[in-house]
């Protein structure tokens, strides 16, 4: 599928750019909202990283990651820029998944069958801060370092850690999630 | 670096988020290119980055999407830099072709524009030089006009009188007005002086002959205005072999007196 959207992207293709947006546009939103955490902003981020994954999309190169990874990233920079610019204060709060306002998804998987939060939580706490601080916040490493007062090799070290027990806790949540909705569709 | 190591250093992690120093990310991309073991890791936490994408699914607001698809409408691609290196390469798809041809039309134009305007230049400044010309020859044309319709008032004029300096076939006119005070010498018989030589024209005044300046060279000219000296009652014409002239004539050629007939 990631082929057929970046072959999509390449030739300019306005109805599998549709398509893309359909496919990951909550994804992005939800990591946008982590970051900047206003609705009215979010949505003009979110645009322009859709702008400039169409802009760019014909320079995106498939050997050096997925395709998620490099809209995540635009999304991510552009989020964190629009709180600069802004003068955002996203240091106010500590908890984002609390405030998240989630709702019911395209792909009519929702955030309440994957429980996000309950799956953060069974996290250990020192992994649960450092995710939620670099991938909800958008906090660099060193921002973290400052914040917490942890050295920065072990907040590498640590993110390594906490992406392994991610992807098995993950892992195991969203298959058990994926099950669950295919099942009460029928 | 050994792989073990950097496997468990979380630069992997940083990277795809991001979050690497320059120096960070070529140890990286290094190590990637590297080992497989370090793709397929890279792999992995992609994937489970994608999942938690996905897990925190928040749908955007319906509106938004129709004004993304209209701001993209309004929105050229951004040239590479790829594609600028690659511009003194064959081209390989339609718009670098089209970029080729456009920068080649453009040398064109420009070049073509450029021997334009040197060409348009060098018209103007011959434009120019012969408005210059013209104008000369027209100043020259109304200062004739002026000084012939001076004389031939003064050849209209009874008071008037004509007076011949001739020899063998060398003849010069003399229309001499005391009433106006004007003399002019008509030089269209008068030949050309011998090499070396030189026309001076004089006025007799109580047997005193007073110069009146040299005869033009330029004979065919016809018509040459004289100063006009009170009391004259002869004229003359000496050769002289000064072009500046002399206060005394030292050769008198043609004399004659006024009303002599």
């Amino acid at each position: 599928m990631q082929e057929y959207y970046v072959a999509g992207l390449q030739r300019q293709d306005e109805k599998v750019f549709s398509e893309l947006y359909d496919a990951y546009g909550g994804a992005l939103h939800g990591a946008v909202v982590g970051i900047v955490r206003q609705h009215e902003i979010a949505e003009q981020v979110l645009q322009d990283t859709f702008v400039k994954i169409w802009r760019n999309g014909a320079t995106y190169d498939v050997n050096k990651g997925r395709l998620y990874t490099w809209m995540l990233n635009i999304a991510r920079n552009t989020a964190i820029d629009a709180t600069r610019s802004a003068d955002f204060q996203r240091r106010k709060s500590m908890d984002s998944t609390d405030q998240l306002e989630y709702r019911a998804g395209q792909t009519g998987i929702t955030v309440d069958h994957i429980g996000v939060r309950d799956t953060l939580n069974q996290l250990d706490e020192k992994y649960r801060v450092l995710v939620d601080m670099i991938y909800f916040k958008g906090y660099t490493q060193e921002e973290v370092a400052e914040e917490t007062g942890i050295p920065l090799g072990t907040i590498k070290t640590r993110l390594r850690a906490a992406m392994q027990e991610l992807r098995r806790v993950f892992g195991s949540a969203f298959i058990a999630s994926l099950t669950a909705y295919l099942l009460n569709r029928q | 670096m050994d792989l073990q190591k950097f496997l468990e250093s979380g630069l992997l992690e940083l990277y795809l988020l991001d979050q690497c120093s320059s120096t960070e990310r070529i140890l990286v991309e290094k190590m990637i290119q590297q080992y497989a073991e370090v793709r397929e890791e890279k792999d992995q936490i992609e994937h489970t980055l994608e999942r938690v994408g996905q897990s925190a699914f928040l749908v955007p607001p319906p509106h938004l999407k129709s004004r993304i698809l209209d701001a993209i409408k309004n929105t050229p691609p951004d040239p590479s830099p790829e594609v600028s290196k690659e511009v003194n390469l064959p081209p390989t798809n339609g718009s670098k072709g089209l970029l080729l041809a456009l920068t080649a039309g453009l040398l064109l134009a420009g070049s073509y524009l450029f021997y334009q305007n040197n060409a348009l230049k060098t018209q103007n400044q011959n434009l120019e030089a012969a408005l210059t010309t013209q104008q000369q020859q027209l100043d020259d044309c109304t200062q004739k006009r002026a000084q012939n319709q001076q004389n031939y008032a003064l050849l209209r004029d009874s008071n008037t009188t004509i007076v011949r300096l001739q020899k063998a076939q060398n003849t010069a006119l003399v229309y001499h007005n005391p009433a106006l005070g004007q003399t002019i010498l008509d030089l269209s018989g008068l030949t050309a002086p011998p090499a070396g030589k030189y026309y001076q024209f004089w006025a007799i005044v109580n047997n005193v002959p007073q110069s009146m300046g040299m005869v033009s060279q330029q004979l065919s000219s016809g018509w040459q205005a004289l100063p006009f000296v009170p009391g004259a009652t002869n004229f003359a014409i000496s050769i002289e072999d000064v072009p500046e002239g002399r206060l005394q004539p030292s050769n008198v050629e043609m004399i004659k007196v006024i009303g002599a007939g």
